[in-house]
């Protein structure tokens, strides 16, 4: 079912019109003319008009006149065409003083030729001849179109009127609901907000405490720390400061011992000599010149020279076998040797020498 | 700051006491002369020494001797001076 319930509903909204005029109070001209006013409803583009159905036009009418002729008119887009009716449907004359508001009802059937298409605006025309002088006012009010063969019938309205009340009914319980759900939000708001605001202050306090406490640690572990620094500056020498006074103590002596302690000086020189070897594969000896002066006379004991003996890493050579197991013996007696030293050592300090191979 | 206190005491001291001695050097030829002598020899007995024996473990096993000794050494003077204390009563 269809049904415009409302074109222009109360005088107090005003739909757009055709004629400059408000629509709810129209003064006509103060000649004795024939006059013409077309309202135009706002949005029926929802609402189609539909060729065959009659459509019920009904509104409320009040002038400020002693008589005057009324002739309603509807048409279509605007195909409104009063000179030839085409599109123009009357619905009806009135002759009559109407100091109070009159309802007007009249039913008209659109044609096809205006029906076709899409419908988006229907226009109600109002025309009037105003038989005596002077100005007047006309008001217009209720304005319905309805369109009476979607009308559901009494036990449709009954029904649409139910369901126009359940569904009040409905959205006030939805109001209701909406307005408890509102509230159980807010409610849940207000829980979040003193959950989160003690949560907040708890976190803080926490902060606050774990803050102090590491303030006190890193206090007691700066203090630790100073004194073993402390303790370490006393006991512990600082950087370098062997090493400064060894070159010291070596110019001092150098200056005041001269002769006793180049002899020293040589020694270490000839130890670091032996500890910083690196031993070479190619078992390559150096003789040196064993020579010197004497009475100006220059003697040589032994001429110096160079002996290789590479050839015992050859492993064609006959001696290279040999060679390689010698090192083997050599190198497991020299181990030997050592833990019987250190065998020995151990009974001589802690056994005072009691069982001691001193073969 | 106790213990270089303690050594620049010592090393003063040490100064101090033995400042009057000036010994004078040798001459630089007879050192280079002796120097080079004796390097020469030491790099001869290196080189026998590493065709008789592996140099590396040797030096090794010597130094860990050497130390060992060294260390006896030092515990054999103590003991010899605490026993001299009767009131240690060590024998």
């Amino acid at each position: 079912m269809q049904q415009w319930t409302t074109i222009y509903n109360t005088y107090d909204t005003a739909p757009s019109i055709v004629y400059s005029q408000p629509l709810n109070s129209i003064t006509t001209p103060s000649s004795s003319v024939q006059y013409e006013l077309f309202l135009k409803s706002k949005s029926v583009a929802s609402a189609n008009i539909y060729a065959g159905h009659t459509y019920k036009l009904s509104f409320d009418v009040k002038g400020d006149f002693s008589k005057c002729n009324l002739q309603i008119f509807t048409c279509l887009n605007g195909r409104w065409n009063s000179q030839n009716g085409q599109g123009v449907t009357e619905l009806g004359s009135v002759y009559s003083n109407m100091s109070n508001f009159t309802t007007f009802s009249a039913s008209f059937v659109p044609s096809q030729l205006y029906s076709s298409g899409s419908v988006t605006t229907i226009y109600i025309g109002l025309q009037f001849l105003q038989q005596s002088s002077g100005s007047t006012t006309l008001y217009i009010r209720n304005i319905s179109l309805i369109d009476t063969d979607d009308d559901a019938g009494f036990w449709s309205t009954l029904w649409n009127k139910l369901n126009d009340i359940m569904s009040y009914l409905n959205g006030v319980l939805t109001n209701i609901q909406n307005g408890f759900s509102n509230l159980a939000s807010w409610l849940s708001n207000v829980k979040d907000g003193i959950v989160n605001g003690l949560s907040t202050v708890l976190n803080n306090v926490k902060t606050a405490i774990t803050n102090a406490i590491s303030g006190i640690q890193q206090w007691f572990i700066d203090l630790k720390d100073n004194i073993i620094n402390g303790l370490k500056a006393l006991f512990i020498p600082s950087d370098g400061y062997f090493s400064g006074k060894m070159t010291e103590m070596d110019t001092w002596l150098t200056a005041h011992f001269g002769a006793l302690y180049q002899g020293p000086q040589l020694g270490v020189e000839f130890v670091r000599q032996i500890f910083n070897f690196t031993p070479n594969d190619n078992f390559t000896i150096t003789v040196p010149n064993y020579e010197f002066d004497f009475l100006g006379e220059h003697y040589v004991l032994f001429s110096g020279g160079s002996l290789s003996f590479a050839f015992v890493n050859d492993s064609e050579h006959p001696l290279h076998n040999f060679y390689v197991f010698y090192r083997a013996f050599v190198t497991i007696i020299l181990f030997f040797m050592f833990f019987a030293y250190l065998k020995n050592k151990y009974l001589q300090i802690f056994n005072n020498g009691v069982g001691v191979d001193d073969s | 700051m106790i213990i270089e206190s303690l050594f620049n005491m010592i090393i003063s001291l040490f100064q101090t006491l033995l400042n009057w001695v000036n010994i004078s050097s040798l001459p630089d030829s007879l050192i280079t002369s002796v120097h080079d002598t004796l390097t020469n020899i030491i790099n001869f007995s290196k080189g026998l020494i590493n065709l008789a024996m592996p140099y590396a473990i040797a030096v090794i096993l010597g130094t860990i001797v050497l130390v060992i000794e060294g260390v006896f050494l030092i515990y054999s003077l103590v003991m010899w001076i605490l026993r001299k204390i009767p009131v240690v009563s060590i024998e």
